[in-house]
């Protein structure tokens, strides 16, 4: 049941937690946890530290797992336990932050419903052409993006909540 | 005939106060002097004093602050005013004086009673009329006492102005309707004989204090109404139907029922505060026997003898009163009073207060076992001159006599007429005395929760030192120390001692860092105690570190003596250590079926403590520790002699030879050259100390932090890189550890070597926990310097590992160290130390954000960019400040917005109160 479950909110950063995305993300979309399906970084305890100290400094709970894990772990967070108190229940999001398209694809296509995609920091690399701000992009990220699409969510580029959406170009 | 009977000095003194007081008016006279008064009724001025300042406590006396201190009658003054308006200016000028805390006179006050006083208190002082009180206590432990107190403390802070009104719920509890109506009044016609409207003792206590004693008696009717005056303020009198009445009595309660719990459950969940105080039993040694003197105290100024109260009656009370606490015990002893009395010659001064002299039905239930011959607990009272002997004067006394000798010879010391070694040995003499009195003169005091815990901070500060200071004080003696401590916050006060602060001075530039440490101990102990004099604190904490101190007579030897079973090492260190005077052994007592690998384990946390290239002399009860020198020549520097086979005898040799400097293989050989004890001597190999560093992802970091250490430690410190996962396999067999001394490896994952410490990259960019370990590996290469030099590079590199790849225009390097500046900047002008993790994400934000700004792309999307510009101004202000060397550099204007965000990172993270 779809009404069952939390609002699942993807993003897209190279730089995956930091300050802006603990502070202003939270301010705007009240969720209470982060999950961070990165492969690389789950087995980074240095920087798991650093970003650790972004999310408890926004008072938010963090999850570093690996991208095969992700699916099943968002699934159990996004879960609403029925209270006795129907009217009280909570209705928070959950936020996750993946590195590239390619994972959000990933988790989208491992059955997790995401209600919302945007993308920003996506780095200048040999062969990304710049799509807007620090958005650059090939056309295997746009092929990722329509892959996601097709689960029935759009993607937008958004640099933070209060900014300006801007659509994906079909092509590059 | 009726004789009258003679006035005590109380009553005389009061007299003569108003006499005097009266006598003053129309002169220039500020008031009576305790002087004045003593001359003219022939008794000490200081008994005089004594008694005044109690009347001012009381409020019948006013006092003026000047020199010397006048007194005034309160009635007398508050009547004639105008006739004393010099006075008056004088008291309203100094209102703000320190009066005396009207708790001071309670027994306990600042011990086991410290609680229930700053409890009381907040409940008085708690706006707008303060909490409604509940005390729940044995009867007899002196709640009334203690509402009473509350009373003149509210008086005293002018909370209020009514009247102390107390009702006893017992005395009525038959006839419910009765206590009603005295509580709340009544209207005419109420009930039979109701032939007048009355107010209640609620009414009475306006603007004061309503004090109800065993309230558990009062009916569930009475209490109802109780709670809806508490809860509204308002309440009827008997009979009354239509209006209601209003006070603002503040209500204290109290009850001895713990387990009636009708009564309770109804009465707890309505009163806010519930005050529990403890009975006799849980009262502290000295507070029952000042609590027993004071009693005797108030009984020989009524009779008006001196009275000497025996060593056994005086255990008997400490021991014997459980039930009915200090009225059973003031009962007692006016008993015990008058029965002496009455055997006692009218014409005798002194009275002897002995077993006979106890109640009878008190004896009968008591145990006369336990009581000690040898102590002596005797109690005299010399009523006129109000001088009295306890065991608390003279334990008091003991602590006094221990200070003045450390001062005297440390003024001896101050001034060259004895040498160092001397003092040393003669502090340690003193040590040794109070030491010994504690452990054996004193009672002992059972361990209870505080002293655990007290013993547990000690502990903590005594094991951080080493790093810090440099002492060493490893398994010292925390427990010695916290009875110490103990000790004297017992029977400190506030008397002056002579020469004491100019002691403390010199000790300070004497010996530095061992005033430094007792200084932070004495801090700690602070925090839980009530110190009178903090300097009395560190001469006897200088003291017992200094002497307990090893390092102080710079001896070329660690040594220490390793046993098994409960207890044994310690008794036979601490055996030879107090026979040679010096602290020499550390002792192990190990369990009967520990292994080679506990036994190096508990060695390595002391050799954590100690220099360990120095010569290592370790006794062993038995030879079976095999392969225990091959454990300790990996972690030890110096060479080893280990001698199996220990006695009092042998330990006492060796310790000799130790203290005279006088120690090498063959000294040993000759004293284990007779009998039975073996001994085996272990040079170390030379080897070179090194930094291992280990890198699962290869060479590189390694390389790295090889490179990073060299630049920041001159080259004396050699780095070698060995790759992981061969590391992990071989552990310490690896061929590396025989042909270096590997001090500590620094790699991004543990090989899990225990016997080297570990950094991981986390370590040595935290401080916190790399600085430790680099000073205790080489603590004659690194400074908090040099780590904080090292620290920062590590922190840029990580950063610019961060970013690196994914800046377009800028170059990491430059940008890096430029926003470090910047930051270093804003850490400054907001007057706050960041952490080094939010540096981090700090620099890491700045440098994206420039390149945005460079590039013409700066984020301007902040939410409320007007309000954060209303509220934050002066952050946004200096924040630019802080950023202008780069604004200038890249000719950018970083914009509000932007400020925004990095405001966002701070806010949670660090104190921004400086820029509200």
């Amino acid at each position: 049941m779809s009404e069952q479950q939390k609002k699942i909110v993807f993003r897209v950063d190279n730089r995956l937690v930091h300050g802006q995305i603990a502070v202003n993300w939270k301010q705007a979309y009240q969720f209470s946890a982060i999950i961070v399906p990165d492969n690389q970084l789950a087995q980074d305890k240095l920087n798991q530290t650093l970003m650790k100290m972004a999310i408890r400094a926004a008072n938010l709970k963090g999850y570093f797992v690996s991208v095969d894990e992700a699916p099943d772990i968002i699934k159990k967070l996004t879960v609403v336990h029925q209270s006795l108190l129907t009217e009280h229940r909570t209705k928070d999001s959950i936020f996750v932050v993946c590195r590239t398209p390619s994972v959000v694809r990933k988790i989208v296509e491992g059955g997790v419903k995401a209600d919302s995609v945007t993308l920003w920091n996506m780095f200048k690399q040999p062969g990304k052409k710049k799509v807007s701000g620090v958005v650059y992009m090939d056309e295997s990220d746009i092929e990722d993006v329509r892959a996601i699409e097709n689960t029935g969510v759009s993607v937008t580029i958004q640099e933070t909540p209060y900014s300006k959406k801007i659509t994906v170009p079909k092509k590059i | 005939m009726a004789t009258k009977r003679q006035k005590t000095n109380r009553e005389k003194v009061i007299e003569c106060l108003s006499t005097l007081s009266k006598s003053i008016f129309n002169t220039d006279a500020l008031g009576v002097s305790a002087n004045d008064i003593a001359k003219q009724i022939d008794i000490q001025r200081s008994t005089v004093s004594l008694y005044l300042n109690e009347l001012v406590r009381n409020g019948d006396a006013i006092k003026v602050n000047t020199r010397p201190v006048y007194f005034l009658d309160e009635k007398i003054y508050q009547a004639n005013k105008s006739e004393f308006d010099q006075v008056t200016q004088y008291i309203q000028r100094n209102d703000n004086d320190v009066i005396q805390d009207p708790f001071g006179e309670l027994v306990g006050s600042e011990g086991s009673l410290k609680d229930v006083v700053d409890q009381i208190k907040s409940a008085v002082i708690y706006p707008p009329r303060g909490l409604p009180t509940l005390l729940v206590g044995e009867s007899g432990v002196g709640k009334s006492f203690i509402a009473q107190l509350a009373y003149q403390f509210a008086r005293q802070k002018k909370l209020v102005t009514g009247k102390w009104v107390v009702l006893n719920c017992a005395e009525y509890a038959d006839n419910p309707e009765l206590l009603s109506s005295i509580l709340f009044g009544s209207v005419k016609g109420a009930f039979t004989g109701a032939d007048s409207t009355k107010d209640g003792l609620l009414k009475e206590a306006e603007d004061g204090y309503l004090f109800l004693d065993e309230v558990h008696r009062l009916n569930p009717e009475n209490q109802e109404k109780l709670f809806q005056y508490m809860d509204k303020g308002t309440y009827r009198r008997v009979g009354e139907t239509g209006s209601v009445q209003k006070s603002n009595a503040r209500l204290i309660f109290a009850t001895t029922e713990k387990r009636n719990t009708d009564f309770l459950q109804t009465f707890l969940r309505r009163i806010p505060l519930v005050i529990q105080i403890p009975d006799f039993q849980e009262r502290t040694r000295k507070e029952r026997i000042d609590l027993i003197t004071m009693l005797f105290f108030k009984e020989s100024q009524t009779i008006q003898r001196n009275l000497w109260i025996t060593s056994e009656v005086v255990q008997i009370l400490i021991q014997n009163v459980n039930e009915g606490n200090v009225g059973k015990l003031a009962s007692i002893a006016k008993l015990a009073c008058a029965e002496a009395l009455l055997h006692t010659p009218p014409n005798v001064d002194n009275i002897d207060i002995k077993l006979d002299s106890l109640p009878n039905d008190f004896l009968k239930t008591i145990n006369i076992n336990n009581i000690s011959m040898t102590k002596n607990y005797e109690i005299q009272i010399h009523f006129k001159s109000q001088h009295i002997k306890s065991r608390n004067t003279i334990e008091r006394d003991q602590l006094y006599q221990f200070l003045n000798e450390f001062i005297k010879i440390s003024m001896a010391f101050s001034i060259n007429k004895i040498t160092e070694t001397h003092y040393y040995k003669q502090v340690g003499e003193i040590e040794n005395q109070i030491i010994d009195y504690i452990s054996f003169d004193l009672r002992k005091t059972k361990a209870n929760a505080f002293s655990e815990y007290l013993e547990q901070t000690l502990k903590s500060i005594l094991s951080n030192l080493y790093i810090n200071i440099g002492i060493t004080q490893f398994n010292s003696s925390a427990n010695l120390l916290t009875k110490l401590i103990i000790y004297i916050n017992d029977y400190e006060d506030d008397q002056e001692v002579d020469e004491l602060n100019e002691t403390i001075l010199i000790l300070k530039q004497k010996f530095p860092d061992e005033i430094q440490l007792a200084g932070r101990i004495v801090n700690a102990v602070k925090n839980q105690f009530n110190i009178h004099s903090v300097v009395l604190y560190q001469a006897f904490v200088f003291s017992f570190i200094y002497s307990q101190n090893q390092k102080m007579i710079d001896r070329e030897n660690n040594a220490i003596i390793i046993t098994h079973g409960y207890s044994t090492a310690e008794s036979l260190a601490s055996t030879v250590n107090r026979l040679l005077g010096s602290y020499i052994y550390e002792s192990f007592d190990m369990p009967l079926d520990a292994s080679v690998d506990d036994i190096v384990r508990e060695i390595r946390a002391y050799f954590k403590t100690i220099d360990i290239t120095k010569p290592l002399i370790i006794l062993v009860d038995m030879g079976s520790l095999k392969n225990l020198d091959e454990r300790l020549k990996k972690i030890y520097q110096g060479s080893i002699a280990i001698i199996s086979g220990v006695s009092t005898e042998i330990a006492l040799d060796i310790g000799n030879k130790i203290l005279q400097n006088n120690i090498d293989k063959l000294a040993l050989q000759q004293s284990t050259k007779d009998g039975t004890p073996k001994l085996t001597v272990i040079e170390p190999a030379k080897q070179e100390n090194v930094i291992l560093t280990t890198c699962i992802t290869g060479i590189g970091a390694a390389k790295y932090l090889q490179d990073l250490l060299r630049e920041n430690t001159n080259g004396k410190i050699k780095v070698i890189s060995k790759d992981f996962y061969e590391l992990k396999k071989n552990g310490i067999k690896d061929p590396i550890f025989s042909k270096y001394h590997v001090k500590i490896i620094i790699g991004t994952d543990d090989p899990c070597i225990t016997e080297v410490p570990y950094l991981s990259v986390e370590g040595l960019i935290n401080r916190d926990i790399g600085d430790p370990v680099f000073m205790t590996a080489f603590p004659s290469e690194f400074t908090s310097e040099n780590l904080a030099d090292m620290n920062s590079s590590v922190v840029r590199a990580f950063t610019i590992d961060n970013i690196a790849n994914n800046m377009a225009t800028l170059d990491p390097t430059v940008t890096v160290k430029q926003v470090e500046n910047c930051v270093t900047k804003l850490e400054r002008s907001l007057g706050t130390k960041m952490g080094v993790y939010l540096k981090i994400s700090l620099y890491m934000h700045l440098c994206f954000m420039f390149e945005r700004v460079v590039q013409g792309e700066p984020n301007l999307d902040y939410h409320n960019v007007r309000k954060f510009k209303q509220c934050y101004g002066h952050f946004i202000e200096i924040t630019k400040d802080a950023l202008s060397d780069m604004q200038h550099y890249y000719s950018v204007k970083i914009p509000d917005s932007e400020i925004g965000f990095i405001f966002d990172i701070l806010k949670n993270r660090v104190d921004l109160s400086n820029i509200e």
